[in-house]
């Protein structure tokens, strides 16, 4: 059953490695660390599409290993069709030389990067073996819907019930969709699944932040993002909650990183389908993806339509649309075929609003508290000022103020709609905050660091007119 | 050493930058470090996994109950609140099966941590007892009328 499990994980990653290399082509003379970037965002491709295939599966013949194998066999064939229509002949590119990085600096923060992950996935092994299930809403959301997805054969849609309704039915389905897949897979259920998957999400967020600033600046200032988000306590121990949030953390991250890429010139409309891919399936993994997306289209819009022009800023939008376009759709599927009901959004807009208006002045107070305690605690002080320093020190590339224009635009629209959302949130807003603030800081925390570090002037990290 | 201002302010910036590549490596090794010592630091030894531990004790409930479809659930929890309590535990051992927090079905799953409860239950006539499981776990059967 593990040679399954095997052929599982080998035919998502070369459906992702496919769709990315046909989306994202790389000249012959790449840098490894690009081809290090397109990898990683293969596994984020094939991660997700694993979730739309298996979504199919439940609806043709759950409980069929056969079936299963066979559309995920099916959408490696497409892919490779599609990767084939797609080759052309490859051009050799200039390299842009690094500057600025000594060897002495790159050992060393490559030595810190080796200690760091490692204790960092010791203290998760740790985590696992002392909460194998993971925290309270694993096994009452996640890993329960993955439960009815394996275990349920063709009654997996006897969660919907409404005596079911404390489970949060309406919840996206990526990630329990992927549990629930491997169990088919692997021949049975094991803790193990849902545990190893958090903590193949903490490797591909540090990994793919790492090495996408190394592409987009330098190697040290990769180490130097990777080294700053290993440092974030939070970061470890939530990865073993078996929660979506590293999940949503890791598709914020892939959408900044393809749009940050399709920017540098790299591949331009096939990276802005990648982007609205990542944005897409955020929608799919959790509720918040949809304000994520909302945002991100909306201001991608205007950053775009604003720097390219109507004609070519269309053309970009209308790529990331083709990319979201499939987990926009089962996602449509998922709320008005199944379960649409949020009691978020119970209320129409204006009721929304006349709440958010009226609200009393210790609701403000309130969500203003969590907030900073949230931004003072999810990443480490002392990690914070550093990175603060860093950026002062060496400040930002002009020509990528757009990008990170755009970026901070978003992520500060995201903490804004949470805002909005906990002064309108029916029940105890106070309980909602402590259950929920610190997982969203979270979820922006990767991305920040990206913006901040990929976009920095490049500042040599050497004595001036040393060599 | 004299050095006009452009090359200090260069050599400041260059020293503000190591210095804080240097703090955000410390940060990065010692934060896990003393995280995996204070997981053993802990006096107490960790919390018991309890779902791990019900899931043992309530293998054999599965066995006597239907496939699919809904049962009900009676008992009296200890005071916690949201997913800790024991019927939403309860709800994740017995998945695919949507459990109800009433009576009104075939199969009754009952947590009774009083036993005088069980007994009130069975002789009340309605149900009768199927098997019970540790610590205090049982499975009724409603009597067919």
């Amino acid at each position: 059953m593990m040679l399954f499990l095997l052929l599982s994980l080998v035919m998502s990653l070369a459906t992702g490695n496919l769709v990315a290399a046909t989306l994202w082509p790389l000249p012959s003379d790449r840098l490894l660390r690009e081809l290090a970037v397109r990898w990683l965002l293969a596994a984020v491709v094939g991660f997700a599409s694993a979730s739309l295939s298996t979504f199919i599966w439940l609806h043709l013949q759950p409980g069929n290993l056969t079936a299963l194998a066979t559309i995920d066999f099916l959408l490696l064939a497409s892919a490779w069709w599609w990767w084939q229509q797609a080759q052309k002949p490859k051009s050799p590119k200039a390299q842009k030389p690094e500057i600025g990085t000594s060897q002495l600096a790159k050992v060393l923060l490559g030595l810190a990067l080796l200690a760091s992950s490692t204790a960092v996935l010791v203290h998760e092994g740790l985590l696992i073996h002392q909460r194998p299930h993971g925290h309270w809403d694993a096994p009452a959301i996640w890993n329960l819907k993955a439960r009815f997805f394996f275990r349920g054969g063709e009654y997996w849609t006897d969660m919907f019930t409404s005596h079911l309704d404390w489970t949060r039915p309406d919840h996206p389905p990526l990630l329990p969709l992927n549990v629930a897949r491997w169990w088919q897979y692997g021949g049975g259920e094991s803790t193990l699944v849902p545990a190893l998957t958090g903590v193949a999400l903490t490797i591909l967020i540090a990994a793919l932040l790492g090495f996408a600033v190394a592409t987009l600046s330098t190697t040290v200032r990769g180490c130097l993002a990777a080294l700053a988000l290993l440092s974030t306590s939070f970061f470890a121990k939530h990865a073993t909650s078996q929660y979506a949030d590293h999940l949503m953390a890791l598709l914020i991250l892939a959408t900044f990183v393809a749009l940050a890429l399709a920017r540098a010139g790299r591949g331009r409309a096939g990276l802005f389908v990648l982007a609205g891919f990542a944005a897409g399936a955020a929608c799919w993994a959790k509720n918040e993806g949809a304000l994520f997306f909302t945002c991100t289209m909306g201001t991608v819009g205007i950053w775009r339509l604003s720097s390219v022009g109507a004609w070519q800023g269309g053309r970009d939008l209308a790529a990331m649309l083709a990319g979201s376009a499939p987990f926009l759709a089962v996602l449509a599927i998922w709320k008005m075929g199944y379960y649409g009901r949020n009691d978020l959004l119970d209320r129409s807009f204006g009721q929304l609003i006349t709440v958010a208006v009226n609200a009393p002045i210790q609701i403000h107070q309130a969500i203003g508290q969590q907030f900073r305690a949230a931004i003072l605690t999810v990443p480490d002080r002392a990690v914070l000022l550093a990175l603060s320093v860093y950026a002062l020190c060496t400040g930002f590339e002009k020509s990528r103020l757009g990008l990170l224009g755009s970026g901070g635009v978003i992520l500060i629209a995201m903490v804004a709609a949470y805002y909005l959302i906990f002064l309108t949130a029916p029940g105890d807003p106070e309980a909602l905050m402590n259950a929920s603030v610190s997982r969203l800081f979270f979820q922006l925390w990767p991305t920040s660091i990206f913006l901040l570090m990929a976009n920095l002037r490049r500042f040599p990290l050497r004595q001036p007119g040393g060599n | 050493m004299n050095l006009n201002p452009t090359i200090r302010l260069t050599y400041i910036r260059h020293w503000m930058c190591v210095l804080a590549a240097a703090v955000i490596a410390a940060m990065a090794v010692g934060v896990p470090a003393v995280d995996i010592l204070g997981y053993f630091r802990v006096r107490q030894p960790p919390l018991p996994d309890q779902l791990s531990r019900l899931e043992r004790q309530l293998a054999a409930l599965r066995q006597n109950l239907p496939e699919h479809g809904a049962i009900g659930y009676v008992g009296r929890h200890p005071a916690i609140g949201g997913y800790g309590r024991p019927f939403t535990q309860l709800q994740y051992v017995l998945a695919p099966l949507v459990v109800e927090e009433h009576t009104d079905h075939l199969f009754v799953v009952g947590l009774f941590t009083d036993p005088s409860d069980l007994e009130a239950m069975i002789h009340n006539g309605e149900f009768e007892l199927i098997a019970t499981y540790d610590p205090s776990w049982s499975l009724l059967k409603r009597r067919q009328p």
